[in-house]
């Protein structure tokens, strides 16, 4: 599985590479031009908008024989604040649990194609489920301190490689009214983002990523209350438009 | 170009980095150990208590409770000292040998939150006790008695100082069926034996375990095995093409082709019973039942195992799950389940109905100490399900009236029972 | 790294391919802006699934190394880079025979239905990626002691690269290198296949 699962990232990698090769010849197109979310950029609008979704698959250490993929939806907002400055603001749905993060960001060019960006998001996930006849609680907030790497391929399309450490400042969860866990996991794990955006139907834009996260505790997976400390994998796919 | 091929290779070596979590148990060969003798019957019984860490307490916890289990295999029996302590559900497992007048303890320690394994090694020296133990005299100043040792990490050999000093005996004023999960854990645990495996029985005691849980299906020509899934499927077993319900294949088909994550064959249910009668002190199992069909058969084969049990004087209680509403309705049409030992997961009502042994609610609808005394008060018992969050299993110790508590972590229930004054 | 040393040897080869395509006939990129078109995509070929004889060793195994993949991919070509749509098809992941300590013989096969939503993104006039998740209809044919047949689904994904030479305006013959992953089949198939395509339908 986890071969598998590497060999597959190695695949997609090398297409995402050819995507930057094969594009030579085309007509380049100015970075002010182009609806970006994830590429490190400092903005030209005022707002950014991205909706979409994502879908991760649960690791069988957690879920036993169910290995299913975890669909939510995805609100990513971009505010330019001042210069190079501007705030992430990042909402994950699912209804009976939600996250929310917000942080600032500040984006470098590098060259004119390359470019990066450094920011730290503060989190805070909550959800209400009823697990079988027995009504659960769980907030939880957390932090994420990331960077990322943007090259802009003449061909519209814009490459960004983020990296974020997860650090999980406080999990709270209840089942009833038994307590299950107060916990403080300062170094949870990371995450690598693979983010692709290009032009759109109309005068969107679409951003396709992946996401390998690498964590002992993934919000999503609260109502399990798993005492694991091993960073499991959980693979996520990211599809959004850029409004 | 550079750019480019700069970004594939950081994404590669990123995403190559995908870690295989293994917890291998360590080679644990020591000469010393292996010129030893073999340690008398009559030292093992003063061995055990809960001690102090005097040094190691930040890695251990602050406390271990050291208790011996044996495994027989014919007229072959291995004793095993298994310490049990707080600190990330950790515990050791050792085996003992007397070395001139002192004790030795060789084995491996594990924390079961996270794949931290090594080596450890003790010795009781003879002015630490060990003479004592050797002659047999009663350790009634027993706070004499200490362990000396060393552990390490990985196939490392040990270096880091491990000192712990007797305290007290174990709690065993109010009896507690500690119940391991699924034959003695979980295959996703990382132990040396799969899951619902012959060889995890055998490992039951050594992990706490008074009593286990396992998982009975039925495969397509009847035959009761040991499988927790649905399905055959990557988490349980080998690859080899196999997958769908356990229940489309025959017992032939599964005997041959499959093998447990660890390399066992799935045992059926006989193999597994006779395991637990003749090579385990286990004194409690709990058939869960997965399979919603006529239930006359494992019947048959309960009356069978607790009948050899008895014959050769082993104490043994095996119940029939019931954890549906499908299995109860099955239950009930046997003509004499009154007789019928189980375990009902349903209401209160439902277990008197079946007039069940023993009552086994899911921990998170709570302690329920009212309805728990309401239990005891029809002459049941009451066993909670499945507590694996240390600070969960403290509380439900303490504040609980529970008979039994189910847990993947054996050895923390373990920890919490013995050292509780 | 052994992996990644393959798929880097595989990129270069790709890449000095692509480097030689040559202009003009059919392309998978937008004719100009405002067509919309439906492609379909045909192809068959072969595939490899890492399954090893000392895994199996019990078994005493012959593994088929090779076995045949074939599917239909349906894209929705608009006026922008990416494009979207469905891919099925049937394709063999584990087929071997085996013989047990007592000489009877079996046979194992692991055959999989995928039904995927696919990405997909011309690179040069000739040169396409794909990607796409979605779920494997799973059937295990067992034939040992009995016949048995076993089903599950399972979710999976998939990662593509192909080469297209134009034969006409509307249609085009071409090559695929495809990695196609159930995650209950515990490793991929990557296969090679020879592909018609056929933009059947403009607007």
């Amino acid at each position: 599985m986890n071969h598998s699962y590497r060999k597959g990232i190695q695949l997609v990698l090398f297409f995402f590479l050819l995507a930057g090769q094969t594009a030579i010849k085309a007509q380049d197109v100015p970075i002010d031009h182009q609806k970006r979310i994830f590429f490190p950029y400092p903005m030209d609008r005022k707002w950014s908008t991205s909706v979409g979704f994502t879908g991760t698959t649960m690791p069988y250490e957690i879920t036993e024989e169910l290995h299913f993929r975890m669909p939510a939806g995805d609100v990513h907002i971009l505010r330019r604040l001042h210069n190079k400055w501007y705030l992430d603001g990042h909402l994950s749905l699912q209804g009976l649990q939600n996250l929310i993060t917000l942080g600032p960001r500040i984006a470098i060019p590098v060259s004119d194609r390359l470019s990066m960006a450094a920011g730290n998001d503060i989190g805070f996930w909550f959800g209400i489920i009823n697990v079988q006849g027995v009504k659960t609680k769980g907030t939880g907030w957390q932090n994420y301190p990331n960077l990322s790497l943007g090259y802009r391929f003449n061909k519209r399309i814009l490459v960004t490689l983020k990296a974020e450490s997860i650090m999980n400042i406080g999990i709270n969860t209840h089942a009833g009214d038994i307590k299950v866990t107060t916990d403080y996991r300062l170094f949870s794990g990371s995450a690598y983002t693979l983010a692709l955006e290009q032009p759109f139907y109309g005068k969107k834009s679409l951003t396709l990523a992946f996401r390998a996260i690498y964590t002992n505790f993934y919000w999503q997976t609260w109502t399990l209350f798993e005492p694991y400390d091993r960073n499991l994998f959980f693979p996520q796919i990211i599809v959004g438009i850029i409004l | 170009m550079k750019i480019s091929i700069t970004i594939l290779f950081v994404c590669l070596i990123i995403f190559s980095c995908k870690r295989n979590f293994e917890a291998p148990v360590p080679d644990t060969h020591w000469n010393l150990f292996e010129s030893a003798e073999k340690l008398p019957s009559m030292a093992r019984p003063g061995v055990e208590g809960i001690y102090n860490f005097k040094v190691g307490s930040d890695v251990f916890g602050a406390a271990a409770a050291a208790k011996w289990s044996y495994s027989a295999n014919g007229n072959d029996t291995i004793y095993h000292l298994s310490l049990f302590c707080e600190k990330e559900v950790s515990y050791f497992i050792l085996e003992g040998k007397k070395s001139g007048d002192s004790i030795l303890l060789n084995g491996y320690w594990r924390k079961m939150v996270n794949t931290e394994t090594g080596i450890a090694r003790f010795t009781i020296a003879a002015v630490n006790g060990a003479r004592n133990l050797l002659n047999g005299i009663p350790m009634g100043a027993a706070d004499s008695l200490v362990l000396d040792g060393k552990y390490g990490n990985g196939p490392a050999m040990p270096d880091q100082p491990l000192r712990l000093k007797y305290n007290r005996p174990l709690y065993k004023a109010k009896p507690l069926q500690i119940v391991a999960h699924r034959g003695g854990g979980s295959t996703a645990d990382l132990l040396p034996a799969s899951e619902n495996s012959v060889a995890m029985i055998n490992l039951a005691t050594r992990f706490g375990a008074t009593g286990i849980e396992i998982d009975v299906r039925s495969t397509s020509d009847k035959v009761f095995v040991l499988f927790h899934d649905a399905t055959l499927n990557e988490r349980l077993i080998r690859k080899n093409g196999l997958l769908g319900p356990i229940e489309n294949y025959s017992y032939d088909q599964l005997y041959t082709l499959v093998r447990l994550k660890q390399g066992e064959r799935i045992p059926t249910l006989k193999e597994a019973l006779h395991t637990v009668v003749y090579n385990t002190a286990l004194e409690y199992v709990w058939l869960d039942t997965k399979f919603t069909g006529p239930i006359d058969e494992l019947v048959k084969i309960q009356r069978q195992y607790m009948q050899e049990a008895a014959a050769i004087g082993r104490k043994l209680e095996i119940t029939i799950g019931i954890p549906d509403q499908q299995v109860l309705k099955n239950f009930l049409a046997l003509p004499d389940h009154n007789n019928i030992p189980s375990v009902c997961e349903l209401t209160p009502d439902d277990v008197v109905a079946a007039n069940s042994r023993i009552w086994a609610p899911r921990w998170t609808l709570g302690l329920q100490n009212e309805q728990v005394q309401q239990v005891h008060a029809q002459g049941r018992r009451a066993f909670v399900w499945t507590l694996d969050v240390p600070e969960n299993v403290f509380e439900y110790m303490n504040q609980g009236d529970f008979d039994g508590i189910l847990s993947n972590y054996p050895s923390i229930v373990a920890y919490y029972y013995y050292a509780k004054q | 790294m052994q992996n990644s040393k393959k798929i880097l040897l595989l990129a270069a080869c790709i890449w000095s391919y692509c480097a030689y395509a040559q202009q003009g006939g059919f392309t998978s990129q937008p004719v100009k802006r405002g067509d919309y078109s439906f492609v379909v995509y045909v192809s068959g070929g072969l595939g490899h699934y890492p399954a090893y004889s000392k895994d199996l060793a019990y078994l005493d195994p012959k593994i088929q190394n090779v076995n045949p993949v074939s599917t239909i991919r349906i894209m929705w070509h608009p006026d922008h880079l990416v494009k979207v749509g469905l891919e099925t098809g049937y394709l063999t992941f584990l087929n071997y025979t085996l013989t047990d300590s007592a000489g009877q013989r079996g046979k194992v096969l692991l055959n999989a239905t995928p039904l995927l939503v696919e990405w997909t993104m011309a690179l040069t006039k000739r040169f396409n990626v794909f990607a796409g998740s979605g779920v494997y209809f799973l059937t295990t044919n067992l034939d040992y002691k009995g016949k048995t047949r076993s089903k599950k689904i399972s979710v999976g994904w998939m990662a593509a690269a192909s080469y297209i030479q134009p034969v006409t305006k509307n249609m085009g013959i071409g090559a695929e290198l495809k990695w196609l992953d159930a995650a209950e089949s515990r490793d991929g198939t990557i296969c090679l296949q020879l592909q018609w395509v056929w933009r059947f339908l403009k607007w």
